[in-house]
């Protein structure tokens, strides 16, 4: 049980360290991140320089607020959205449900990271298009799993009888469905921005996301990667804030999930 | 009979499915209002010449009419001219395709017997010490985005001792399989991000394999446990390796997208990615549809070898 208490106290430090550096990193940065303080790839200042001569540690800490911030909007979105369609098809059934959920079925048979460059082919990139289609990659599976858990819920008789005795529809929906369905969906959520975190840092890195110019540590790995053998850390320390926010919320989300099933 | 039109009828749905997937990404690289020939021009082009390039390529007809158009072109094997290079979009797709194929064989090769292996140790003593050690170790491995992975390897293999090439230079004349040093880091960034989803599923299969009777009925009998263990338990888990397969094969397609970059090794996600800076819709399209495509096969071998390889489920009308 300690060790357990361990691990989600652990993964909570972790993950809320690299927050804490993403949203307070810009009024800490020593210089600005987009303009050269030296020469290219030398080791100046206490990360060195990129590509361009720009200090590292400045563009570390502007360059969190996608892998962060995005990630997180996407999450956020994304519930919403899901749980609305999920319960909504559950309550509703009908023709109109149905076709929601083969919907559902053909944006899970498609890897997200094509229907993010497909978008981002159409649309171009931008921070905006990234949310978009990470709220698209998340939806699908959130929307079965509020499906089938609001499914079985819906069948119960108390529910018969709660319309019988005239509560609407809606209030039964949010009053008593939704905090039936918490549990399962607070143990899904570190899992799934995970998953969010994995495609807009990935997306970042493929250069489908913010535009050159910007600070963002996806990007900063890509753009660095050819001078790794000069500078290791200008790839390296976004590549670690990276890692770190994602082995946070995975022990997190793990912790969490074990306790939701009770075991 | 029944497994024939069991066959059929996946494969009907699969290549539905497909069109659906083809008409979406279709929809979202063409028809979104992104401008991409704007775009593509550049800020010095007039109205003019953008005008002139939308009548050229037809982007000024009906949506469905150009999709009808495009899966036409596309059953007879044209999937359009690449819009940066004047190419038709084969010639650039079919060289790609078989170096991401070749990737995918080493990964394959490279994950299965793992997968296999860690799962069945692992699912014999269910949280005894190597199940804990694999599991704790995992989980890490798996939190971290591939490309952060290929990075460090390319750092510490390639940079650091100098063992391998950094970046997979093909040479264009040979087989990519002919040139194995190049394929070493790519495919072994991919097992490791994928490795851990993989035995998970397998170890759970495992699990229930060693509780069964017929398995406690070979070991009370005096079978040696070797026998036990490759006669009576692992047979039974073919359905489950088909189904981590399944499982993995959309983390398979982007790992491969996102490796082929880190390595530049010139395959399906190295054209995916240039194609998307370049706003070069045509081949986007292709190469989706085709990762789309993959995932669905490996989803169909999955389903029609589990319903070939379990008795009950192949007599089940």
């Amino acid at each position: 049980m300690t060790a357990r208490t361990a691990t989600l106290a652990g993964g909570a430090v972790l993950a809320g360290a690299v927050a804490l550096l993403a949203l307070a990193g810009p009024l800490l940065a020593p210089h600005d991140p987009d303009a050269p303080v030296g020469a290219p790839f030398a080791p100046d200042g206490v990360l060195g320089t990129d590509a361009l001569g720009r200090d590292v540690l400045s563009r570390l800490l502007h360059g969190g607020s996608a892998v962060v911030g995005l990630s997180l909007a996407a999450l956020v979105a994304a519930e919403a959205v899901g749980i609305a369609i999920g319960l909504a098809c559950a309550w509703w059934r009908g023709p109109l449900a149905g076709l929601a959920l083969r919907g559902v079925d053909l944006l899970l048979a498609v890897p997200p990271l094509l229907v993010l460059a497909a978008l981002a082919a159409g649309l171009g990139g931008g921070s905006l298009m990234l949310v978009g289609a990470t709220v698209l990659a998340l939806v699908p599976s959130l929307v079965r799993l509020v499906y089938v858990a609001a499914s079985g819920l819906v069948a119960q008789p108390w529910i018969e009888a709660a319309l019988l005795a005239g509560e609407r529809p809606q209030a039964l929906l949010r009053r008593e469905l939704l905090p039936n369905l918490a549990g399962p969906l607070a143990a899904d959520a570190g899992v799934r921005l995970l998953g969010a975190v994995f495609l807009v840092s990935s997306a970042a890195f493929l250069g489908f996301g913010p535009a050159p110019p910007a600070a963002d540590w996806g990007l900063m790995i890509a753009e660095n990667v050819e001078g790794i053998e000069d500078q290791p850390l200008a790839v390296l320390a976004p590549a670690a804030l990276i890692a770190a926010w994602a082995i946070g919320l995975n022990l997190v989300g793990d912790e969490l999930a074990r306790r939701a099933i009770g075991r | 009979v029944s497994v024939a039109w069991f066959v059929a009828g996946r494969l009907a749905g699969a290549i539905m499915v497909l069109v659906a997937v083809a008409a979406l990404v279709f929809a979202a690289v063409e028809l979104l209002p992104g401008d991409a020939v704007r775009a593509r021009l550049g800020p010095e082009a007039t109205a003019a010449q953008v005008e002139a390039e939308r009548d050229r390529l037809g982007l000024d007809r009906p949506g469905a009419e150009r999709f009808a158009d495009w899966l036409a072109g596309a059953l007879r094997g044209d999937l359009g001219i690449s819009t940066s290079s004047g190419r038709p979009v084969v010639e650039l797709v079919s060289p790609a395709a078989t170096s991401s194929l070749a990737l995918a064989a080493a990964v394959l090769a490279l994950l299965a017997p793992l997968a296999l292996g860690l799962g069945v140790a692992c699912g014999r003593r269910p949280g005894g010490r190597l199940d804990r050690a694999v599991l704790a170790c995992s989980m890490l491995l798996a939190a971290v985005p591939m490309f952060a992975t290929g990075v460090l390897l390319a750092l510490v293999f390639a940079v650091w001792l100098g063992w391998l090439p950094a970046l997979s230079l093909l040479d264009p004349g040979r087989p990519a399989l002919a040139q194995p040093q190049t394929l070493v880091l790519p495919a072994v960034t991919v097992v490791a991000g994928s490795l851990a989803y993989a035995a998970r599923v397998v170890r759970g299969g495992a699990v229930e394999a060693f509780a069964a009777p017929h398995v406690e009925a070979a070991r009370l009998r005096g079978v040696p446990e070797r026998i036990v263990v490759w006669r009576h338990a692992v047979p039974g888990l073919a359905p489950v390796a088909l189904q981590a397969l399944a499982l993995v094969a959309a983390a398979l397609v982007t790992g491969l997208v996102v490796v082929e970059v880190v390595f530049a090794y010139p395959g399906l996600g190295a054209l995916l990615q240039t194609s998307v800076a370049g706003r070069d819709g045509p081949v986007v399209v292709a190469v989706t549809v085709l990762g789309a495509g993959a995932v669905l096969l490996a989803n169909l071998v999955a389903d029609v070898a589990t319903r070939l390889l379990v008795p009950r489920l192949r007599t089940a009308g």
